[in-house]
């Protein structure tokens, strides 16, 4: 993982911590958004608002569909602030 | 006695086909006659929608009767504070057996329910269900359906434990009802089911059912509004499972206070 990608993951992380309560600890690059952080399709749209407005990244929904993993996050963010 | 027994058995699994039997007709009469009215033209769809949920309320109401007469059942209510709450809530209620829904939809005239898949698609209860103006629980856009309902008015009953309590009777809160109240703000109605002793769980057979029948009792409790419980200055996500934790608590204190009440009445 290059350092762009470890800014993003740590921006992730904050904005995870705070929205759910979690431990900096579990938001680990494998880890599932749904089976290991809880985290459903209704906390995703909430999750989607919030990293748009933090990262200044224009995120759509189908853009994070195909989202599973904290790592499958980060991709995605890294390859839209490439394009932005 | 074996003798005795077994004909007991017997009239119970016959009645129970009996009142099974009249609540699939009754929602097939219902559905089909709601069907053939539509073509009306001067039936507004609101008004439509009203009678349609009042024909659900009677033919629920009329069921669980039959059940009582029957000896299959029997049940109390207290549920004034339900009756007298602002409109725009959401229903929420503790599952412990089949026919929560039905009794639910006896003592409410016009409420809106979540409905499965297997009852949306069903012949019997299919074109009710979809009249009434129900929401089909595998729509792509659940929350957003029951939102514009609870803004317009409408009260929409949800069980948070998503199915029936387990048999450990342990209550388990999904965030279902906490993401709709959230959404828009809407006060939550908490009914309490009793129902002694547990019938019709997950996984019994719709006849098996203890002699005597379950007692079944439902009380309604004060509304809940958001701000009493949780902190809606909190980002969403936080609220939902404050709000999730906080009802199932809520629940686990109502029954372990009624438990004990009927551990000691029968001392």
């Amino acid at each position: 993982m290059n350092t762009e990608k470890e800014n993003i993951l740590t921006q992730v992380r904050e904005t995870l911590v705070e929205l759910f309560d979690l431990e900096p600890s579990e938001v680990v690059p494998e880890a599932k958004l749904y089976e290991d952080l809880d985290i459903d399709s209704i906390d995703a749209v909430d999750l989607l608002i919030d990293l748009k407005k933090s990262t200044n990244v224009d995120l759509t929904p189908a853009q994070f569909k195909q989202v599973r993993t904290i790592q499958d996050v980060v991709d995605v963010l890294a390859e839209l602030s490439v394009k932005a | 006695m074996m003798q005795l027994t077994r004909i007991r058995k017997a009239w119970q699994i016959s009645t129970a086909a009996i009142c099974y039997f009249l609540f699939g007709l009754g929602a097939l009469i219902v559905g089909i006659f709601f069907r053939l009215l539509s073509p009306l033209p001067f039936i507004p769809p609101a008004s439509r929608q009203r009678m349609i949920r009042w024909s659900v309320h009677k033919g629920c109401l009329t069921f669980i009767r039959i059940m009582r007469f029957f000896g299959l059942i029997r049940y109390t209510f207290d549920v004034d504070s339900m009756k007298q709450a602002r409109p725009g809530h959401i229903v929420i209620a503790n599952h412990p057996s089949l026919i929560d829904v039905v009794l639910l939809l006896a003592v409410n005239e016009q409420m809106c329910c979540f409905v499965k898949s297997a009852v949306w698609e069903s012949i019997f209860t299919g074109a009710v269900v979809r009249q009434a103006g129900y929401i089909p629980n595998n729509a792509e856009q659940v929350l957003p359906m029951a939102a514009a309902k609870l803004e317009a008015g409408e009260n929409i009953l949800i069980f948070p434990e998503g199915t029936r309590t387990k048999e450990d009777n342990v209550i388990r809160f999904k965030r279902g009802a906490a993401n709709m109240a959230v959404a828009v703000n809407a006060a939550i109605m908490p009914v309490v089911i009793e129902c002694h002793p547990r019938a019709l769980k997950k996984g019994d057979k719709w006849y098996d059912i203890p002699p005597g029948g379950p007692e079944f009792k439902l009380t309604s409790k004060n509304l809940i509004t958001l701000e009493d419980c949780i902190d809606t200055s909190l980002p969403r996500p936080k609220q939902y499972r404050q709000l999730t934790s906080y009802l199932e608590s809520y629940y686990k204190r109502q029954l372990i206070a009624v438990s004990d009440t009927n551990t000691l009445s029968e001392k």
